[in-house]
């Protein structure tokens, strides 16, 4: 049931190749800058509504239950959700699951006005979309919006089978696995959303298509923005810092989901573009696994994935690398995690076909973890990989084996 | 007095194991109540069966991948011991259209401690021997030729979830067995008891993951479901007691 996208997106060269990045000069925090709630912001969000004329007056108040709005509601229906903490007093595996097209809109304005979903009972997950039963289609047309999602064992958001969808304005607030994951889905776009305190990703766009990731604010997590097995996946704008790993781009290895599962190409058309970058020196909060492996202190890692533009970035101060492409087999060559004890289903483990291009990368590298990679640290790292290309950028310690041409 | 050895050479083992092939164990079994017992522990299979003019009393020892015990003539004389490790198997969907091939060495009885080890003749490669020689008739599933298979594709593919040095329950082919026969669960997901219970698959952990009846997400996580026949597999391999076969 993987999604195939009719047409593939792909942002226009036009809007790849603006100047140096207005949008990276955010401060820290800047939570009420990125995420301002509002009935104005719900009715400007575009997004297919999957269901035609649905019905926009349900209202829930703090004290009923959403999950029972969503329930009742009609494909196609909006359903507003005033400020509040709503706990759900059913003990399924979501606090709110969505199986039909629907706007889920919360009426907040943060810091002092939150609808904030809380977890109870065995719910592991904030707000799930995905079909009622195995095997049933997609479920086509999905806005969330304005929602703070907090303190749930797994997922704070998660997209399963969902196609045009619009993720936006939300806060996913220590939700111990990812903070919001589309995955099995195409067509959508993930927005001015706020995700941190994850043990996992803040934000993880897998096995996904046609995804555009703008504007959103990820912080406190192994890895901030993570890709990994998707297609067409468009970065811009965003605000990732004092992440183990800012920005990471991962061989299939790195993913959790069966190979029978990924798009038909593990990984095409991912651009990077005009986000800030920094800071990412969080220490490793998780022991054992993949996720426990990843040194801190890296802005943006391409292991052993093809095809990514890297453009117009600001990635400073990370303290091992600001960008590293690195074949995923050397990477994690004399670990339990090594090649050897789990040889790779996707056998190319090489970045190949990358392209950087007129970041500023800054100010990395100034105090790498031990290991055999430190000796390495700066500003671009390259190791393995044919075909990449480098021009334009400004990066002052650079160690590229082999040399990168000019793209 | 010089004890009284057996010596058995290479060709001796060649002919006891191609005698398996050439003859009809079924017809044999069906005519002497021959037969197959899996031990309670789930570690051993007993074999009795004739083949041709002689009984084979072995035993399959799934821990060490070794079949071990005794040949004689169903008509008197002297028995010929057997040790043999399985070198190599290649399966087979069907567990008794399996072929093993085997290491073994030969010895007649040893009349008087202590035993000559220089009784023993020198291993002989020797084989296929079909699964349905060592197997008991109907086996649906093994574990190496039914269930590693489906770990290797949908759950140890990577350390993020069952491959080698994951967080989880590590399910690679050298360790998963271990790491889950009889092994609690330790409540995850709220689930007590062990992730694999021997002939009680609705009792085990793993395979409610699998069908979606237990807690927790239904395995693989995020993924689509296992095709039935994978989880019918499991299920069977349970069922028939969940050995390390």
């Amino acid at each position: 049931m993987t999604p195939r996208l009719a047409e593939p997106y792909r942002l226009p060269i036009s809007q790849r190749a603006g100047g140096r990045p207005n949008r990276v000069q955010k401060e820290p925090l800047m939570r009420s800058a990125l995420v301002v709630f509002g009935a104005a912001l719900v009715l400007a969000a575009g997004c297919s509504d999957g269901g035609g004329s649905g019905n926009s007056g349900t209202v829930v108040n703090p004290g009923e239950s959403i999950q029972a709005a969503v329930d009742a509601a009609a494909p196609g229906d909006t359903i507003r959700v005033k400020p509040g903490d709503y706990v759900e007093s059913h003990d399924g595996r979501a606090a709110i699951r969505i199986t039909k097209p629907l706007k889920l809109i919360a009426e907040s304005n943060p810091p002092d006005q939150r609808v904030r979903i809380l977890p109870s009972g065995s719910q592991r997950h904030g707000i799930l979309v995905e079909p009622e039963n195995t095997g049933d289609p997609d479920v086509d047309g999905v806005e969330i919006v304005g929602f703070t999602v907090e303190g749930f064992s797994n997922n704070g958001i998660w997209l399963r089978y969902v196609q045009n969808f619009n993720i936006e304005n939300n806060e996913s607030i220590d939700n111990l696995e990812n903070g919001i994951w589309p995955t099995l889905s195409a067509n959508g776009e993930v927005k001015n959303n706020v995700a941190y305190g994850s043990l996992d990703a803040a934000l993880w766009v897998e096995a996904a298509e046609n995804v555009r990731v703008i504007d959103n604010e990820l912080y406190n997590s192994p890895t901030g923005l993570e890709i990994t097995v998707s297609n067409d996946i468009h970065m811009e704008g965003n605000y990732v810092h004092d992440n183990v790993i800012g920005v990471g781009l991962y061989h299939p290895s790195g993913a959790g989901l069966p190979p029978q599962d990924w798009p038909p190409s593990p990984f095409r058309n991912w651009t990077l573009v005009n986000n800030r970058i920094e800071n990412n020196n969080l220490p490793n909060p998780v022991t054992g696994g993949l996720v426990g492996e990843l040194p801190p202190g890296g802005g943006v890692l391409v292991l052993g994935v093809d095809d990514v533009d890297i453009q117009d970035n600001v990635i400073e101060n990370n303290n091992f690398f600001g960008i590293a492409l690195i074949d995923y087999c050397l990477a994690v060559d004399g670990s339990a995690n090594s090649c050897q004890n789990n040889p790779p289903f996707y056998a190319d483990t090489s970045p190949d076909d990358n392209r950087i291009i007129d970041n500023q990368v800054t100010g990395n590298g100034a105090n790498p973890p031990d290991g055999p990679f430190s000796a390495l640290a700066g500003d671009l790292l390259g190791l393995g990989g044919s075909n990449n290309c480098a021009s334009g950028n400004v990066a002052n310690t650079v160690v590229l084996s082999p040399e990168l041409p000019e793209c | 007095m010089h004890a009284h050895r057996h010596r058995i050479g290479l060709a001796a083992v060649v002919t006891l194991f191609a005698g398996i092939a050439l003859a009809n164990p079924g017809t044999a079994s069906a005519q002497r109540e021959s037969g197959i017992q899996l031990s309670p522990q789930s570690n051993r299979y007993f074999i009795s069966k004739d083949v041709g003019n002689e009984r084979w009393a072995i035993t399959y020892n799934l821990g060490d991948k070794t079949v071990t015990g005794n040949v004689f003539p169903i008509s008197g004389g002297a028995p010929t011991f057997l040790t043999c490790d399985i070198t190599r198997v290649e399966q087979a969907p069907n567990p008794a259209d399996a072929q093993y091939f085997l290491s073994c060495r030969a010895s007649g009885p040893c009349a008087e401690a202590p035993c000559d080890p220089n009784a023993w003749g020198t291993a002989s490669e020797t084989g296929p021997i079909p699964g349905s020689f060592l197997l008991p008739t109907g086996t649906k599933a093994t574990n190496a030729g039914n269930v590693q298979p489906i770990y290797n594709q949908s759950c140890a593919t990577s350390a993020v979830c069952h491959g080698n040095g994951a967080q989880y329950v590590v399910l690679s082919t050298a360790v998963s067995y271990e790491n889950t026969f009889l092994v609690e669960s330790d409540g995850v997901n709220g689930m007590q008891g062990p992730f694999i219970a021997p002939f009680l698959p609705d009792a085990s952990f793993l395979y409610k993951k699998l069908d979606g009846t237990g807690a927790g997400e239904r395995m693989p996580y995020n993924g689509s479901p296992l095709p039935a026949e994978q989880i019918d597999a499991v299920r069977n391999w349970i069922l028939e007691g969940a050995a390390n076969n």
